[in-house]
């Protein structure tokens, strides 16, 4: 049990006390090492899906050009179809997104070669410091050691955490840049040195990770500084955070224009997303069975000595993840990364809660039965039983609110009712570390390198950006939007791409006299190693098996080769014969 | 330190983003005609799709005229484009009849002070026999009655690319097919701009419109045979194909000049957008052809002229395919033997001088000859009296005036007949070689109500 050598502070007991110095602790010390284990492990195994491959193309292109550069004088890199033609400017620089991600990719490319675990590396390993700042924001905020050791154990497990800091993307800078915010704050209000430096420096990175994060972030922080931190701040600091802020982020902001990028705002499915959101934190960071009971046993004397109004870590934290959570609810798309950075600060929260049961029962029935309450901790690392209670209400609520055709693909709708059960992902994902994992984009890379030229086109109707990546073909289709006619040397139709003229594709390549190759050995899953809980491939499901996501199976990887071509090597795929052109 | 190493980071692109501002005098010249592209979609292309133009940037900085076809047929257009001359001096509307030879193309006098030239074409009514190759020392012609845009930018592309290009000034032009029929499955149901098209209804005709089916190539009251492809013949499927294939050309267009930056050579190159004619869809009775009349709807085309250190400008004056080349011989220094255009951008010239533009059947019959100021058109059907059209209350062309009625200053019928002056003599019908004639009906230039 992470029962430490320091008790409890007593209530009364000063807000700001001297807390120990850092020294190792050895629970912390266990769970970087399961985290390094659990993030590290066959890293580089599974291929980089559309939204990890833009930031390794991008960082490629730094390399090359010193900026991130969306046009590589044949292939662009670009989803127009979604960001409507603003996701680089008229100079070929890109600009949709911030840069701080693309240039860790940049260096680690440079550093490690380009591949796809140098891709990922970097970020996983602030994956990991995760792990540590959750402990050491824990700490701060509570003066708890007890608090600090269940966040983070908490944290090691929780599988949005997990799977994005397996991502080659800005997702564990996020989540380390936002519980470094807290920190440093917590820090700024007790005088600390150089917290000013650490706020401004920390606010800069998140934004520079997605200012859309930095947004909801900085509104809670000032709406709670409004009430904390009269007496406590110094004035200029009221002014000196701000300026720094705008100094490290107005002229990227100015350059990349982001007000015209930054308008995906919309209403409608607003409690859709909200209750989905919700849905996921109740299920991988804060149980809201928890919050139910804390509410209902406070004013019956179970009292806690951190879950109070007095408890700037603990309010500040709270106010963060709601307002993140309400305000990322107005975005049109629907994604975990939404609210990814303030999981660990409910995953913290989380903590309290169970140290508040832990000394509530300890206060009631005495030191040995209170260290059964310490199974709440491996109850929520490897079950998800305390989620189930919650998980029917926000289903309904979610599904009969309005929503708008993203919210009706079955990929975004299914999910709510899929995560009902108690089997806790984290021993999938250990199963994933441990198997080949041989999916879609891997098949048709490894195809094309085999049999295609690199002045071939390949035309593909989702998952263009992954062989932009893996392939020197020129590229076209995805989310291009680029408009493309003639006759590619290639075509793959991915079968299971809502939304998308399928068989408008099909019926070309069979009017044209494609050539079908069919790998029966590989799924058309729609998605493999995306970060998103509920989308995320944990082995690839065999040809034929019921879909998750779609009322159909899952048929096989098909890719159309021009008549006129001949196959290097089938490696093992079907030739469907046509007989030729028609 | 990381503060700083931070801030230099997030101005770097601050310094990076003003490479367009340079003015060092131009060098190269690329030049891209769009078939069958009405002007509209470029001057209004927010009422077809939510999307911006991929050429908004280049609108942005260009100068714009408004365009007016010389011809509405491919090869007179872009025969009057690089020789300043109107298609009669030419010696159109004979096909098999090549360029004149005491008439230098542009390509030549480029080609003459040292450029390297090349030409990409994605028409079968540009090959090689008409002589609008002359001049060009690469010219890449279609293979088949046509070759796809998409092959024709990847191989301008790639000439572009080529190391040799900053050694030595250089002009390229490049025709897209972008809105000449036939369309095809994959970048009409498969084009991604069609989430964002607008199916905007033209004034008094329906979407759900079913078209005629023609057995020729005539899009006179119905829908050609060329362009006939497999599902519902409506009015609004084929506007919709139609517009996907306009903003395929646009995108291919802006790849160009992509490539231009990407290669650093776009402050030094005069970049021009010029559509060849653009296309009746259904107005006056003609479905989704061109050809057949010189009403705006084929008239009117974009024309964009970007010259680095010339500010951008919307300009009220008509620009004839035939001020181009005088245009660029002020700009390049070339020498253009008594060309029937002007410079677009000499002052001393009337902005509001009217233009001409013709249109011969390939095979000689139903010659039509039309001058066009911005305020007035009169159009000229050989064997039928004179339409004159009062452009600003008469928007479609629908209601011809009669004789009193038409301004006595207009003087657009005078200046007509001085233009029959140019008929060269000896321009007789031809007769055309079965191979010839065969092409040009692919491309819908030859109907079937003529004799073989």
């Amino acid at each position: 049990m992470p029962e430490g050598n320091e008790t409890p502070a007593e209530e009364g007991q000063p807000e700001f006390a001297p807390r120990n110095s850092w020294r190792p602790d050895w629970i912390l010390l266990l769970v970087l090492l399961a985290g390094a284990y659990l993030i590290l492990t066959n890293l580089g195994e599974t291929r980089l899906w559309t939204d990890e491959a833009e930031a390794a193309c991008l960082g490629q292109s730094i390399l090359e050009h010193g900026v991130p550069t969306a046009f590589d004088g044949r292939n662009y890199m670009t989803q127009w179809v979604v960001a409507k033609r603003e996701d680089f400017n008229d100079e070929l620089v890109w600009v949709l997104s911030p840069w701080l991600q693309l240039y860790v990719s940049a260096g680690s490319f440079a550093l490690l070669g380009v591949n796809t675990l140098a891709a990922r590396l970097p970020f996983a390993l602030v994956g990991i410091a995760c792990l540590w700042m959750i402990f050491a924001l824990a700490k701060r905020a509570t003066g708890d050691k007890r608090i600090a050791r269940t966040a983070s154990l908490l944290l090691l497990t929780s599988i949005p955490f997990l799977l994005h800091s397996r991502q080659g993307r800005y997702y564990p800078i996020a989540m380390f840049a936002t519980m470094w915010i807290l920190h440093a704050y917590i820090g700024m209000l007790e005088r600390k040195k150089w917290s000013t430096v650490h706020i401004v420096v920390a606010v800069s990175v998140l934004f520079h990770a997605n200012y859309g994060l930095c947004v909801p972030l900085l509104g809670a922080l000032v709406l709670h500084a409004l009430f904390y931190a009269w007496g406590r701040a110094r004035l200029w600091q009221v002014f000196a955070v701000p300026a720094g802020i705008g100094l490290l982020t107005l002229p990227w902001a100015f350059y990349a224009e982001i007000h015209r990028t930054a308008s995906r705002f919309d209403l409608t499915p607003y409690f859709y997303n909200f209750f989905t959101y919700v849905h996921q934190v109740n299920r991988w960071a804060l149980p809201l069975v928890l919050v139910v009971a804390f509410a209902i046993l406070r004013p019956l004397g179970w009292k806690s000595r951190v879950l109070r109004m007095s408890n700037v870590g603990v309010t500040a934290a709270a106010l963060i993840g709601i307002v993140a959570v309400a305000f990322l609810s107005t975005n049109v798309g629907l994604f975990a990364r939404y609210i990814i950075n303030v999981i660990p600060l409910f995953v913290f929260l989380n903590a309290c809660f169970v140290v508040w049961i832990v000394d509530a029962v300890r206060a009631r029935a005495g030191v040995s039965i209170s260290r059964v309450a310490w199974g709440l901790i491996p109850l929520m690392m490897f079950t998800t039983v305390l989620p189930v209670p919650f998980a029917p209400v926000l289903r309904v609520a979610a599904m009969n609110a309005p929503h708008k055709g993203f919210q009706d693909n079955p990929a975004v709708r299914n999910p709510l009712s899929d995560f009902e059960g108690i089997e806790h992902e984290v021993f999938d994902l250990i199963g994933e570390l441990h198997r080949p994992y041989d999916g879609p984009l891997e098949r048709i890379a490894k195809f094309l390198d085999v049999n295609a030229e690199p002045e071939h086109t390949l035309f593909i109707d989702y998952g263009d950006v992954p062989l932009l990546f893996y392939t020197d073909l020129i590229v076209r289709g995805g989310l291009q939007g680029i408009p493309y006619h003639g006759k590619p040397e290639w075509i793959v139709s991915r079968s299971n791409r809502a939304g998308i003229a399928v068989n408008a594709l099909r019926e070309f390549a069979d009017a044209e006299g494609y050539v079908p190759i069919v790998m029966m050995d590989t799924p058309d899953t729609r998605w493999e190693n995306r970060p998103d809980p509920y989308v995320h491939f944990y082995e690839m499901p065999p040809v034929g098996q019921v879909a998750r996501l779609t009322d159909g199976v899952y048929p096989p990887v098909v890719l159309y080769m021009r008549s006129d071509l001949e196959l290097v090597d089938a490696l093992g795929a079907t030739v469907v014969k046509t007989g030729g052109r028609r | 330190m990381r503060s700083r190493v931070f801030f230099a980071l997030c101005l770097l692109p601050l310094a990076c983003s003003d490479s367009s501002a340079t003015s060092a005098p131009p060098r190269n010249l690329l030049v891209v005609t769009m078939d069958s592209v009405r002007a509209d979609r470029f001057e209004a292309p927010e009422l077809f799709n939510e999307l911006p133009l991929a050429l908004a940037h280049l609108q942005a900085e260009a100068q714009q005229f408004r365009g007016i076809s010389s011809s509405p047929a491919t090869l007179p257009a872009v025969a009057s484009l690089f020789t300043g001359r109107h298609s009669r001096e030419l010696g159109y509307p004979a096909p098999d009849r090549r360029l004149p030879e005491e008439i230098a193309t542009l390509a030549e006098l480029f080609s003459a002070k040292g450029y390297d030239t090349a030409a990409f074409v994605s028409s079968r009514a540009l090959d090689t026999k008409n002589g609008i190759e002359r001049g060009f020392a690469t010219f890449s012609g279609p293979d088949g009655a046509r070759t796809e845009d998409y092959e024709v930018t990847q191989a301008a592309r790639e000439w572009l690319s080529t190391e040799s290009r900053a050694d030595k000034p250089w002009f390229l032009w490049v025709h897209l097919n972008a809105g000449h029929g036939p369309y095809s499955a994959l970048e009409t149901a498969f084009n991604p701009l069609n989430f964002f098209y607008k199916a905007m209804v033209p004034a008094g005709r329906s979407l759900e419109r079913k078209l005629e089916k023609s057995d020729s190539n005539s899009g006179a009251g119905a829908l050609p045979s060329y362009q006939r492809i497999a599902g519902p013949p409506l009015f609004g499927r084929y506007r919709s194909f139609y517009d996907a294939r306009v903003r395929v050309g646009d995108w291919f267009a802006n790849e160009l000049r992509h490539s231009l930056k990407y290669t650093e050579q776009y402050d030094r190159t005069v970049f021009a957008v010029i559509g060849t004619h653009g296309e009746a869809l259904g107005e006056h009775g003609i479905e989704f052809d061109h050809g057949h009349n010189l009403f705006d709807e084929v008239l009117r085309v974009p024309f964009i002229l970007r010259v680095p250190g010339r500010a951008a400008a919307q300009s009220d004056r008509l620009a004839s395919h035939v001020d181009f080349a005088p245009t660029l011989g002020a700009l390049f220094g070339l020498e253009l033997s008594s060309p029937s255009g002007t410079d677009l951008f000499s002052s001393g010239d009337d902005v509001d001088a009217p233009v001409i533009s013709e249109l011969y059947s390939p095979i000689g019959a139903e010659s039509v000859v039309s001058i066009r100021s911005n305020d007035w058109s009169l159009i000229r059907t050989a064997g039928l009296p004179s339409s004159v059209f009062d452009l600003p209350n008469d928007v479609t062309q629908s209601n011809p005036l009669s004789g009193p009625e038409v301004p006595a200053t207009t003087n657009l019928q005078g200046q007509l007949d001085q233009l029959d002056s140019l008929i060269i003599p000896e321009l007789r019908r031809m007769e055309l070689n079965s191979t010839t004639r065969g092409e040009l009906r692919a491309l819908g230039y030859i109907l079937n109500r003529f004799p073989e």
